[in-house]
């Protein structure tokens, strides 16, 4: 690995600061930096630690928003009864990340920030992916099981997070602190596709970081569902995953349905979901619904399976949100 | 092909099958497993000799190209590097039928082009990448399909698709055209990766002329050979050693580019070098099971299997020999009329190498996926049509008999234990509404009789403890712990006792640890040896003792004589160092006999349709392998079997991208091998009837039988539960669900 510096601020303010710098990258539980740095996919001159600052690892209940720290452990958030209880869908989209000890080194941040796991963007010499600021995609013409059926323009590399697609049916916002102060930002603009900048996958600036995660009072306790479909059970990424939450008793009032890893960003199913309203969950209904949740998809040479995929979670997360 | 057997001494007589045995078939715990978990235990990958030197290799990025030109005037610029080698200034050194290791053309991406040795690792890589390589690149095909397509580049002279093997029995045109039911299948398995936790490596060290190897290897001799062959050495001017190992699955049989690699530069620089691979090199350059074609054609007539016709399509990259995958078709079955024809394909990809059951894996996931088509077609049970072909104790391919065949008892369990009589054609329902439940099964066939020559000595100690020193290698197998409960058991000492040195080309030749060869190789011989060490001991008590010598017996570690124990301590008491050198050699094999193991595997899975989702529930496995030596390792070894095949099965395969010929699937990220949470329950059971015929010890090999039939039995499951058949595995989501969406 190439020699870097590493900074631990104690602020976020001085964390900031310090991300400012050329090639400086933020750390959280260093799951996806380290192999990043390892494989030299970026350059990497600073290592910003954020671990050492204090207070940004909670989960709690502020004012009846569910607020969760930044640095807040996947592990601590899939066994918190708080979110178990207030957002299933967060708590079992976070119980479904890798495996047990990335759990416990991996943060709610970081997961929402980490790179694609396009396997073109992974093999170190391909360097003039877009994703590396060169000006090819070789899943076009090369295998594109992973990647995208919707949404993709020039990089067809998917977000990978579990618990972007569980937030984004959650309707989450999320806060950001940078030079300037903090801003929140709601979750459906948080992420950013190729056509507005094909060498990130979020919001953020480079001096930015993410300190919160907020899931509004609306949107808690509501019934939601979040399932994932992968080809081993465990240390996997999805190859297609579903977070579902419909407000409203008997008749829907609102339904939100996101898929996550067939495209660049979480994919709302907004035809779906304003097929639901008004409705209630019947086995028809249901079917309806799931069909339309792939409308729109545009499969590459190898990822046509992806449609019957979505269709098939989307049934079966709406059937489990109707057995509630 | 007549075989040469020089036979030293006599042998014992076998184990008889209702022998009261005290050590050998009760559960042992692994003699060196504190070692192991302690961390104790040392490593090829440990070994750090002073003043260890670091090499890394450059490997080429194109398919295929011509290495025109390299400079590594930058990469010896820079500190800490010790040395470059490459085409142009290596001697030769022959490989595996080649004169050197770096080719003139590069025939696949990894192919080696240069090495480095630095005095650290992280030097040895910077400079992997100053070195200036100028590559003529040429035309190249990584897919099979691809390759076999005469539209395609022609990459080697003798073209693309080279024949393999042909064989024939009786007159299958005729049979096809007499027949009630023929059913057809193209079937195809995708390349699966050895991925053993120990990645390939070595470390050379010389003294004046003297050459020691430390290798992770599964044939400490197969090394020693292949350095005498590179280097022009006699064999006493090497050393091979491997103490422990972390796996190989065929792969480590012999020396690697890396070997040679880490020998020259330890002659040229005069210090140790140490060249192990990374999981990315392991993924690319250190061997896998082609990817295979195969069309099966399967004839039925009144109730019988009449003809099998079963020609297949390998992918060996460049290797000059094909894991042949039509074994199982021409030996399992008893079947009167069989075609088999294999080829070998040439692509720019990896080549392969052995890898656990070589062939037979691939080709009884076709077979045994024809066989139940064929019942399916005929409307009669699978397990019922293989019955009827099973019960032969004559092989067809020699027509010699076989020394024990207890296939149909294999049926028998593992259909009671599986419930196959709740198997129903069209599959039953799931354990929740849309999902579907299937039950299918597979037969195994593989030889495991082991083979000469093996030697063991067993040093007896004048305390009564024992070592028994054998030039074998524990590959994370138990090979350590049976050869001390076969000792003890004979020399009538407790296992604890026994010391086992093995890993070292200084001690008595044994075979490779491959084939499913180990324990019935070199068990009888050191069964022989511990005979010998015993009978000299015996010699000495009776004069001690003043006791008649037929009179004597050796137990629990110590000399018994009506009534009276003698421990062996005290029989060597006043007579100083006296020790006593047992010695064995691994008599021939029968002859005009056919030595093989027999299993039969049953899984029941639950499918989900919609994702595409394929859960094993269960995998019932049954062996015939004669005695069971440990029954706690020979679990232990059906258990990892049935996981490695079901990893090829269910999600692993290598990717290469077409256009560029790189492998994406190189890290274990991408190359999906199960996790913990994918193992379903595994009921192992054995048929446990020594082959009292086949050698002393009454035992055959079982490293390779587990891994056999398991994805086949799999496949068969899945296509009972979904009522729909997907002939290419892995079964992952994507097969599951470009099948459905093709058959609706």
């Amino acid at each position: 690995m190439k020699s870097f510096e590493y900074t631990r601020p104690t602020s976020v303010q001085e964390a900031v600061q310090l991300l400012s710098a050329q090639n400086a990258r933020a750390l959280g539980g260093g799951t996806d930096l380290l192999g990043i740095m390892k494989d030299a996919l970026l350059p990497t001159d600073r290592v910003v630690d954020l671990k050492g600052i204090q207070g940004l690892d909670h989960i709690k209940d502020d004012a009846g928003t569910l607020a969760i720290g930044a640095l807040a452990r996947l592990g601590d958030i899939a066994s918190s009864s708080l979110v178990s209880q207030k957002a299933p869908a967060l708590a079992q989209a976070a119980g479904l990340v890798a495996s047990p000890q990335i759990r416990n080194m991996g943060t709610l941040g970081g997961n929402l920030a980490q790179k694609v796991r396009c396997w073109y963007f992974r093999d170190a010499d391909r360097t003039d992916c877009y994703k590396r600021n060169g000006s090819y995609c070789y899943a076009v013409l090369g295998a594109s099981d992973l990647h995208a059926v919707f949404g993709g323009a020039a990089c067809f590399a998917v977000h990978p997070s579990d618990t972007a697609t569980a937030l984004s049916a959650l309707d989450a916002s999320v806060v950001v602190a940078g030079p300037k102060g903090q801003r929140t930002v709601p979750i459906a603009s948080f992420f950013v596709g190729p056509d507005t900048d094909y060498l990130r996958e979020t919001v953020l600036a480079p001096d930015e970081i993410i300190t919160e995660v907020r899931v509004p009072p609306g949107a808690l306790g509501a019934p939601s569902v979040f399932l994932k479909a992968a080809p081993r059970r465990s240390i996997d990424f999805a190859r297609t995953s579903v977070g579902a939450q419909v407000v409203g008793t008997n008749v829907i009032q609102t339904a939100r349905i996101a898929l996550g890893a067939v495209a660049p960003t979480p994919h709302r199913a907004t035809k779906a979901e304003a097929f639901l309203e008004g409705k209630s969950l019947a086995a028809d209904t249901i079917a309806q619904a799931a069909e339309l949740a792939a409308d729109g998809a545009k499969p590459l040479a190898s990822n046509a399976y992806k449609v019957p995929l979505i269709k098939g979670l989307v049934r079966q997360a709406l059937t489990a949100l109707a057995a509630r | 092909m007549e075989q040469l057997a020089l036979v030293q001494g006599d042998d014992a007589e076998a184990w008889a099958a209702d022998a009261v045995l005290t050590i050998v078939g009760r559960p042992q715990r692994r003699v060196e497993g504190a070692a192991k978990v302690t961390g104790r235990a040392r490593y090829t990958h440990d070994i750090r000799l002073p003043g260890t030197l670091h090499a890394r290799i450059l490997r080429s990025p194109h398919p295929r190209a011509r290495v025109r030109h390299v400079d590594a005037s930058r990469a010896l610029a820079l500190a800490g590097v010790r040395g470059v080698l490459h085409r142009f200034n290596t001697p030769k050194t022959a490989f595996r039928g080649e004169e050197t290791i770096f080719r003139e053309e590069v025939r696949f991406v990894g192919d080696e082009v240069a090495a480095v040795a630095a005095d650290t690792e992280a030097i040895a890589e910077a400079a992997l990448s100053l070195i200036v390589v100028d590559y003529e690149v040429l035309p190249h095909v990584v897919d099979l399909e691809e390759a076999i397509d005469a539209a395609s580049p022609r990459i080697d002279e003798k073209g693309n698709v080279l024949d393999a093997d042909r064989y024939e029995r009786g007159d299958v045109r005729k049979e096809f055209a007499a027949a009630d039911v023929v059913v057809e299948g193209t079937y195809r398995t995708s390349t699966q990766l050895h991925n053993s936790l120990e990645t390939h490596g070595a470390v050379a060290v010389w003294d004046g002329d003297q050459l020691t190897v430390y290798e992770s290897t599964q044939h400490v001799f197969g090394v020693r050979e292949g350095l005498r062959n590179a280097l022009h050495l006699p064999l006493a001017n090497i050393r091979v050693l491997c103490d422990h190992m972390g796996g190989g699955f065929g792969s480590k049989g012999g020396i690697g580019k890396y070997t040679i690699v880490a020998a020259l530069f330890a002659r040229e620089i005069g210090a140790p070098v140490r060249c192990v691979l990374d999981r990315h090199e392991e993924n690319v350059a250190a061997g896998n099971r082609s990817a295979t074609l195969q069309r099966v054609r399967a004839a039925g007539k009144d109730g019988r299997i009449t003809a099998i016709a079963h020609e297949s399509w390998s992918n060996v990259g460049q290797a000059r020999w094909v894991a042949d995958p039509t074994g199982p078709t021409k030996g399992l079955y008893d079947v009167p009329n069989v075609l088999a024809h294999a080829h070998r394909v040439l692509t720019n990809t990896g080549s392969l190498a052995a890898f656990r059951a070589p062939g037979y894996v691939e080709g009884t996931f076709a077979l045994e996926s024809a066989i139940d088509e064929l019942a399916d077609g005929m409307g009669v049970d699978p397990l019922a049509l293989r019955r009827r072909h099973a019960g032969s104790q004559v092989d067809p391919v020699s027509k010699m008999r076989y020394s024990l065949k207890r296939l149909v008892d294999c049926y028998d369990i593992g259909a009671e234990e599986i419930g196959w009589s709740r198997r129903a054609r069209g599959g039953l329902r799931g354990s929740a509404p849309g999902l579907r439940r299937g039950l299918g099964m597979a037969s195994q066939l593989w030889s495991g009789g082991g083979t000469p020559p093996a030697y063991a000595t067993v040093h007896l100690n004048p305390d009564g403890t024992a070592v028994v020193r054998i030039g074998t290698q524990d590959i994370g197998t138990g090979t350590r712990t049976v050869i001390a409960q076969v000792c003890a058991e004979e020399l009538g000492i407790d296992v604890r006792g026994v010391r086992v040195e093995i890993g070292d080309t200084d001690a008595p030749y044994a075979p490779i640890s491959a084939g499913s060869l180990t324990v019935a190789s070199i068990t009888p011989a050191v069964r022989l040896a511990a005979k010998d060490a015993r009978e000299q001991l015996l010699d000495v008590a009776s004069g001690v003792l003043e006791v008649g010598r037929a009179e004597l017996r050796v137990e629990g570690g110590a000399v018994v004589s009506r009534g009276a124990r003698t421990p062996i301590a005290k029989v060597f008491e006043d007579l100083e160092n006296y020790t006593v050198i047992g010695k064995g050699s691994r008599m021939p094999n029968p002859d005009d006999i056919v030595l093989k193991t027999f299993g039969a595997h049953f899984a029941e899975v639950e499918v989900d349709p919609a994702t595409g989702m394929v859960v094993v529930e269960r995998v019932v496995a049954v062996h015939d392998v004669g005695r069971i030596v440990d029954p706690l390792t020979a679990r232990s070894q059906v258990e990892g079997g049935v996981i490695q095949a079901l990893g090829f099965a269910l999600s692993e395969e290598r990717v290469v991208d077409k256009p560029t010929g790189r492998v994406l699937t190189s890290g274990l990220e991408t190359y999906k091998v199960p996790t913990v949470r994918d193992v379903p329950r595994i009921v192992v059971r054995f048929v446990d009837v020594p082959d009292t015929v086949a050698n002393n010890v009454g035992a055959k090999g079982l490293g390779e039988p587990p891994i056999i039939p398991a994805a086949a039995a799999v496949a068969n499951a899945v296509a009972n539960g979904l009522g729909v058949r997907i002939r290419h595995l892995p079964l992952t989501p994507r097969r599951v669900l470009d099948a459905l969406a093709a058959a609706s």
